[in-house]
């Protein structure tokens, strides 16, 4: 009888284990930044996840807020240091001055913060489906350029040039996914998170099973179908920009949403461009220069970064897969 | 074998097959729901398994009206009053995890099941 008894309470006691350890698993989606963010936790308690989660996505808020173009939001914040254009200095929010302090060193001219006048131009002509002409474009073009705006870093400041207006739709999503990432990898509530913002991808942590964490990647002429499948661990970030996100079609022809800067029309070389790297800002930021980029310039540029890899879709559909992702990337058959 | 070991292995039975029977009414679970919400709030949950044939649903959107329509395949969004159309573009969603967003109009419609049988952690879109 003892034994039976004995046995019993081992296995109670086991399965008992189980319940008590069960790794509790939290989905959160909100709309913000003119998207749709959702944050998939696991960890010990509802509850944890609930309240890491909830302080995860106000800080998306936040510097959703801080990046906004189009509404008012506090004084510091883009819309209002856009509004002090060619006025002198303006104070700028604090997530507002590091994203701009991050890129502007880059000085990379395929990348351009300062295209709101050449949006503000595409944005009017896709509500009423027309397209700019050349010279509505290149006189918006002639108010763009990094010259056209510096920062005093000491003073947190921005100073603008008489018409001059930055957007940040290039990387904003990017650094709020990354932000956040690494406010929930310091949050010990958390296990493992997930972190997709429109397009932008943060995996934190290991599964309980050990297993990599699967990442789909659209087919941009098929939204129900997936191109194929990266595998990735801890940390990775992956970003995709494309040109079946945002666009209008007139007379057959695709007007999407990412402008070559050196031109102020759309970037007609690829279908999408995805990269993979450690920083969810630095995918957002490169997945948005390489869209602009001819195949061969885009794979040169990967190729000598070893931090960089990039599966790039040109405008016939062929893929191209840098070396560093050929063991991680599995084409959807 | 002695008296207490038979039942040992009794209790033993009993309990994977009282396991077994739980686990196995959860089968149901992998049956596809739709899920249409709006911001945060969820406005409908539809067992796909239960419709007889193509329904229509009419969301009450900021700039007018959307129409999702539904069948026991799936579901797509017929019209809505967003500037870009893309929700309607997406055409029908069928497969659990895939999600039709209308981002101006705050909407999402999804294809899930209890027992989540995805692929993939997310889909980068």
């Amino acid at each position: 009888m003892k034994k039976l008894l004995a046995s019993l309470l081992v296995f109670s006691s086991l399965t008992c284990a189980g319940c008590f350890f069960q790794t509790e698993k939290h989905e959160d989606t909100r709309f913000m930044m003119d998207t749709i963010v959702t944050i998939t936790t696991t960890g010990d308690s509802q509850k944890d996840l609930t309240d890491a989660t909830n302080d995860a996505l106000q800080l998306f808020q936040t510097i959703a807020n801080q990046t906004d173009p189009y509404t008012a939001q506090g004084p510091e914040d883009l819309y209002a240091v856009n509004q002090s254009a060619g006025k002198g200095p303006h104070k700028a929010s604090p997530y507002l001055m590091d994203i701009l302090s991050k890129v502007q060193p880059m000085g990379n001219r395929d990348l351009d913060l300062t295209l709101g006048p050449v949006i503000q131009v595409w944005n009017a002509h896709k509500e009423a489906k027309t397209v700019p002409s050349q010279e509505e474009v290149a006189q918006a073009l002639a108010k763009t350029g990094p010259e056209k705006y510096t920062l005093d870093t000491a003073a947190n400041t921005v100073t603008l040039a008489p018409g001059a207006q930055l957007d940040l739709g290039a990387v904003a999503k990017g650094y709020a996914v990354e932000q956040t990432a690494d406010l929930l990898s310091r949050d010990k509530r958390i296990k493992t998170a997930l972190i997709n913002a429109g397009g932008n991808i943060k995996v934190l942590g290991t599964k309980d099973d050990g297993s990599p964490w699967k990442i789909g990647i659209q087919d941009p002429r098929n939204p129900q179908k997936i191109l194929g499948t990266l595998a990735v661990k801890d940390g990775t970030a992956i970003a995709t920009s494309g040109d079946y996100q945002r666009y209008y079609e007139v007379d057959g022809k695709r007007y999407h949403h990412i402008l070559d800067p050196q031109t102020g029309w759309p970037a007609w070389h690829a279908r999408s461009v995805t990269v993979v790297t450690h920083s969810a800002f630095w995918a957002d930021y490169y997945s948005t220069l390489l869209f602009v980029l001819p195949e061969d310039k885009a794979m040169a540029l990967v190729e000598k970064d070893p931090n960089l890899e990039m599966l790039y879709v040109d405008l016939e559909g062929k893929t191209y897969v840098s070396s560093g992702l050929k063991d991680i990337y599995t084409p959807e058959k | 074998m002695r008296k207490n070991d038979f039942w040992l292995i009794l209790v033993l039975l009993v309990l994977a097959a009282g396991s077994w029977f739980l686990f196995r009414s959860d089968s149901t679970a992998r049956d596809k729901v739709l899920v249409v919400r709006k911001d945060q709030q969820v406005l409908q949950r539809i067992e796909l398994k239960k419709v007889t044939s193509e329904t229509k649903l009419i969301v009450p959107v900021e700039h007018g009206e959307m129409v999702i329509a539904y069948d026991r395949e799936g579901g797509r969004v017929l019209s809505s009053p967003c500037p870009d159309q893309v929700c309607v573009h997406q055409g029908k969603i069928t497969r659990s995890g895939q999600t039709i967003a209308c981002v101006p109009e705050k909407v999402l419609v999804t294809i899930t099941t209890a027992a989540k049988e995805n692929d993939h952690d997310a889909i980068l879109r």
